[in-house]
């Protein structure tokens, strides 16, 4: 087999996150709107790669996608031997807008899956103006536990055999293995606990259904796509997040589950290449309606 | 194939799977798994299947147990399961299925027991070899 190289280009960014130095891996591809990529708990920007492989995609988007720190290639901070990883919502929209600023993002539409998913919510509450739009992709606007909270204080969350065995069920069953078990495999990879840290954000400071009627979909629009297989964020989840959000789209997904863009990405692209499709019309109107009276700079509002 | 015939042939089918025996080198356990009122008793030694005990069980050990109705396994059995009944989270989640007992072995050998589950599919969907 001849050798085949893929488009995507990474890179490391040193930046400062809530004040404290980080390096942070990123990845991109395509030119044009950005589309910025937010992985799921416990896992790592890699899930995005097909993506970021689509022409259909990359000739209108530019695709980035970072790796959290404590995930994938961005290492935690210096001092992570004493401390004990936690995600917090403020630190994790930190995250994102140290990225997004760094990069210098304008107006980017932020794509995230399953916790990535439900930050999209409160970054289009605290930032929408500033952004295209927002897909929540087996996303809530509030933590939805299937199991006890007991469990994350049992060793096995510090195994990542354990993390991809807790989530495997989530992949829909049509989905074909080579993809399946690429998507359980970064679970596999998973620095020990980090999944479990993840979980601090995902099932106790996501609480955001009393504030998301707030969003302003005519400034940002909300669309929440969501696998008919997953019950992490079940299908009626991600319906009943919409009707709190005026405005707001869901999709159910037929054959996917909790991680569409790796574990099915060919089936995804069907459901995800319209709504880009509408986001860049949309964008294009508006644009023509207001000549870049917000620009996209997080901070400023 | 009747759920008897499924167990039955469960030891052999999965102990001459190498990855899958791997998969559960650690496990020294029992479950019990109960299709409607049929219990079927499942004794694990380093990743092999012992012989499946059927019900009625009398003061037999075991430490956890997964409950649904025979609807419930066919349905997680066929080529390809409708939404909720495709894993036993799943099942369980939408309250198709019940994982009841000391969960603490189940977590530990999630993957083995996950993967046992999925080969009485296989089984139940090959009709028996």
């Amino acid at each position: 087999m001849s050798a085949r190289f893929e488009p995507i280009r990474g890179g490391y960014v040193h930046l400062d996150i809530a004040g404290v130095a980080h390096r942070v891996y990123y990845e991109e591809a395509g030119a044009g709107i950005p589309l910025l990529c937010l992985h799921t708990a416990g896992a790592h920007s890699s899930q995005w790669r097909h993506l970021m492989c689509d022409p259909r995609v990359t000739d209108h988007f530019r695709v980035v996608a970072f790796d959290l720190p404590w995930h994938g290639k961005s290492a935690p901070p210096p001092g992570w031997q004493d401390q004990e990883y936690r995600l917090t919502g403020d630190g994790y929209v930190a995250a994102i807008v140290a990225v997004w600023n760094a990069l210098g993002l304008d107006r980017p539409v932020v794509i995230g899956c399953s916790m990535g998913g439900r930050v999209v919510v409160r970054l289009a509450l605290d930032h929408g103006p500033a952004l295209r739009g927002v897909i929540g992709l087996e996303g809530s606007d509030r933590p939805s536990p299937w199991y006890d909270g007991s469990w994350l204080d049992r060793p096995e969350f510090a195994r990542g055999d354990f993390c991809a065995a807790l989530v495997s069920g989530l992949v829909a069953p049509q989905s074909p293995d080579v993809h399946r078990w690429e998507t359980l495999w970064h679970y596999h990879q998973s620095g020990s606990d980090v999944f479990k840290g993840d979980m601090h954000f995902y099932r106790t400071d996501s609480e955001y259904s009393e504030r998301s009627h707030q969003i302003d979909t005519s400034r940002c629009p909300v669309v929440l796509m969501t696998g008919e297989y997953d019950y992490s964020c079940t299908p009626e989840d991600t319906r009943a997040t919409a009707a709190r959000i005026p405005g707001a789209e869901a999709i159910v997904m037929e054959g996917l589950g909790h991680f569409p863009m790796s574990e099915n990405p060919e089936r995804f692209a069907s459901y995800l290449l319209p709504v880009l499709e509408r986001l860049r019309a949309t964008d294009s109107r508006a644009s023509l309606r207001s000549t870049g009276a917000t620009r996209g700079r997080p901070d400023g509002g | 194939m009747e759920v008897e015939a499924i167990f039955a042939a469960l030891p052999a089918r999965a102990n001459e799977d190498p990855a899958l025996v791997r998969a559960g080198r650690h496990m020294h356990g029992e479950f019990l798994i109960e299709v409607g009122e049929r219990a079927f008793h499942l004794p694990v030694t380093a990743g092999r299947v012992g012989a499946v005990v059927t019900g009625p069980l009398r003061l037999r050990s075991w430490s956890f147990a997964i409950r649904g109705a025979e609807s419930v396994w066919r349905e997680f059995w066929s080529a390809l399961p409708a939404p909720g009944f495709q894993d036993i989270f799943a099942m369980s989640r939408y309250g198709h299925a019940r994982i009841e007992g000391d969960l603490g072995p189940l977590l530990t050998h999630l993957r083995y027991v996950k993967g046992l589950l999925a080969l009485t599919g296989r089984i139940a969907r090959e009709g028996g070899r």
